[in-house]
C-alpha cells in the first residue's frame, strides 16, 4: 500500500532529496536527450560516471537502484541479444546462418546496455528522491508558460493533486470490496473468460458509486469553502528555487559540453 | 451551477485516480499468459458523460501520474507517444458522447450500446496506435538496422491494447444497463 502513497520514494536528507524537483525534472529530461549525443567509449564513459555520481550523490544503496533495473532485465537482455545476433560489421567472430557475432554487434550491444541502464538509473534517481506529489507540483509549475495560450493550468493541477491524493484510497476501497465479494464466494481468478468478466461487476459497480460519491462530496465542500475556478490560489507546498539547483543546470551544461567535444574523437 | 463546474473538476480527478488505480491492480490473468486491466474503463465512462475534451484530460492525467509512480523514460517522443497521447486518445471516445445521451435518455439501449462499441473502439485503435509508434521510436534506437521494428512494436503492444479495449466495451456495455443513473450529469 505504501507503494501507492509515495511511489518509489524513499525518504532522505542527502544533496538531490533537497534539491528543488523542477531542478530534477529538468535535468533528468535533460540527460534523456544528452545521451543521444553519446556515439563512443569517451562520451558513454562520461555518461557512466556522471551517473554513478549522481546516483552515490543520493546516499541511497545500490540494492534499491538495482530494484529499480530489475523489471526491465528482459527487455534489455533481449535488445542487446538482438544486437549481438543480427548486427554486422567490423571483424566477423562467427558466421552461422543469419546469426552473424562480429565486433560492431558486440560494440553496439555494450553502448545500447549503458544507455537503457544509465536512462533508468537517471529516472530512478528521480523517483526515488522525490515524492510524486512534489513531481507533480513541478510538472504543473513547469506548464505554466502555457497560460499564455490559455491552457487552464492551475485547473490541470488541482486535478493533479486531487488524482494523486486518491489513489491510496481508491486502491483500498477497491482491494476491500474485492475481499467483501470474496468473502461471500466471489473468484475473480477462476472459469472461462465469460466467468471472470461477470465477476468484475459486483466490483466494479460498488466502486464506482464509492467514487461518485467521493467526487460530489468532494465538490461541495470544496464549493463550501469557497473555491473559485480560475481564481489565483496559494499553495500549501510551495517550490524554492536555490542556488544550489541552478548548480544542478550548470552540471547538465558542463555534461553537454564534454559530450560534444569527446564525441569528436 | 458554480457547483456542477466544480464537481466536473473532482470527477475528472477521482476517475482519473480509478484507472490509475486499475492500471496497477491486476485482475486476472488471461490464459495465454498476459493481464488484462480495466485502466480504460473510468476513461470511457467520462469521455461518454463529458465528451471528448474531459475525457482527454482525464486520460493525460492518468499518464502524467503513472509516468510520475515509476514509468519509464527511455527518450522524450517515447514518453509523449506512451504515456501522454496514448491515454488522452482514449479521451476520444467521447465524439459519441451527444449521441449517446441522447440514445439513453430517450432508452433507445441499442443505439447507446452501439455508440459505446463505436466510442470505446476508436478510443482503444488511436490509443493503440501511439502505443505503437512510441515502440517504433524506441526500438529505432535500439534494435539492430533492418529488423522489422514496427511488427515487434505492433505485436508486443496490441497483447495489451486489444483485449483491454474489448474488455472495457464489454465492461461499459453491462454497466450502461445496470446503473444508467451513473451517465446522467446531476
Amino acid at each position: 500500500m505504501d507503494r501507492f502513497l509515495l511511489g518509489q520514494y524513499i525518504y532522505g536528507n542527502s544533496y538531490v532529496h533537497r534539491l528543488d524537483p523542477r531542478a530534477k525534472l529538468l535535468g533528468t529530461f535533460a540527460f534523456i536527450i544528452l545521451i543521444f549525443l553519446a556515439n563512443n567509449f569517451w562520451t558513454y564513459g562520461v555518461i557512466v560516471l556522471f551517473t554513478l555520481f549522481a546516483a552515490y550523490m543520493t546516499k541511497i544503496s545500490a540494492k534499491i537502484y538495482w530494484q529499480g533495473l530489475r523489471p526491465m532485465l528482459w527487455l534489455m537482455i533481449f535488445t542487446v541479444t538482438l544486437q549481438i545476433l543480427f548486427t554486422s560489421g567490423g571483424d566477423i567472430y562467427l558466421k552461422w546462418g543469419i546469426i552473424t557475432i562480429s565486433q560492431y554487434g558486440i560494440i553496439n550491444s555494450i553502448f545500447i546496455l549503458v544507455r537503457l541502464s544509465t536512462i533508468i538509473f537517471m529516472s530512478t534517481i528521480l523517483t526515488i528522491t522525490t515524492p510524486p506529489m512534489l513531481i507533480a507540483d513541478a510538472f504543473a509549475s513547469l506548464l505554466k508558460p502555457l497560460k499564455k495560450v490559455k491552457f487552464p493550468v492551475d485547473q490541470f493541477s488541482m486535478i493533479c493533486s486531487i488524482a494523486l491524493r486518491f489513489v491510496p484510497t481508491l486502491m483500498e476501497t477497491a482491494t476491500k470490496i474485492m475481499n467483501a465479494q470474496r468473502a461471500r464466494g466471489a473468484s475473480f481468478n477462476d472459469g472461462n473468460i465469460i466467468k471472470r468478466i461477470k465477476s468484475i461487476i459486483p466490483m466494479l459497480i460498488p466502486l464506482l458509486i464509492n467514487s461518485m460519491k467521493i467526487a460530489i462530496d468532494l465538490a461541495e465542500s470544496m464549493t463550501a469553502r469557497n473555491y473559485q475556478l480560475g481564481e489565483p490560489r496559494t499553495q500549501f507546498r510551495r517550490l524554492r528555487w536555490h542556488k544550489t539547483d541552478l548548480y544542478v543546470l550548470y552540471y547538465f551544461a558542463i555534461l553537454t559540453l564534454l559530450l560534444i567535444v569527446l564525441r569528436r574523437f | 451551477m458554480m457547483t456542477t463546474k466544480v464537481q466536473l473538476l473532482t470527477e475528472t480527478a477521482i476517475m482519473s485516480a480509478l484507472a490509475i488505480v486499475f492500471n496497477y491492480l491486476v485482475l486476472f490473468q488471461m490464459p495465454q499468459g498476459g493481464s488484462v486491466s480495466l485502466t480504460f474503463v473510468p476513461i470511457i465512462l467520462l469521455s461518454l458523460k463529458y465528451g471528448l475534451l474531459t475525457g482527454s484530460i482525464s486520460g493525460l492525467i492518468t499518464g502524467v501520474i503513472s509516468l510520475v509512480f515509476g514509468g519509464y523514460f527511455l527518450n522524450p517522443i517515447q514518453v509523449l507517444f506512451d504515456y501522454i497521447l496514448a491515454f488522452a486518445l482514449i479521451g476520444l471516445a467521447g465524439i459519441f458522447s451527444a449521441q449517446f445521451k441522447k440514445a439513453l435518455k430517450q432508452k433507445q439501449s441499442k443505439k447507446a450500446g452501439f455508440t459505446v462499441i463505436m466510442g470505446g473502439l476508436v478510443g482503444g485503435i488511436f490509443s493503440l496506435i501511439s502505443h505503437f509508434l512510441a515502440g517504433i521510436f524506441f526500438y529505432q534506437s535500439f534494435a539492430p538496422e533492418g529488423q522489422p521494428v514496427w511488427l515487434y512494436s505492433l505485436v508486443y503492444n496490441s497483447s495489451y491494447v486489444i483485449p483491454d479495449t474489448i474488455l472495457a466495451i464489454i465492461i461499459v456495455l453491462i454497466l450502461i444497463n445496470r446503473i444508467p443513473s451513473f451517465f446522467i450529469k446531476s
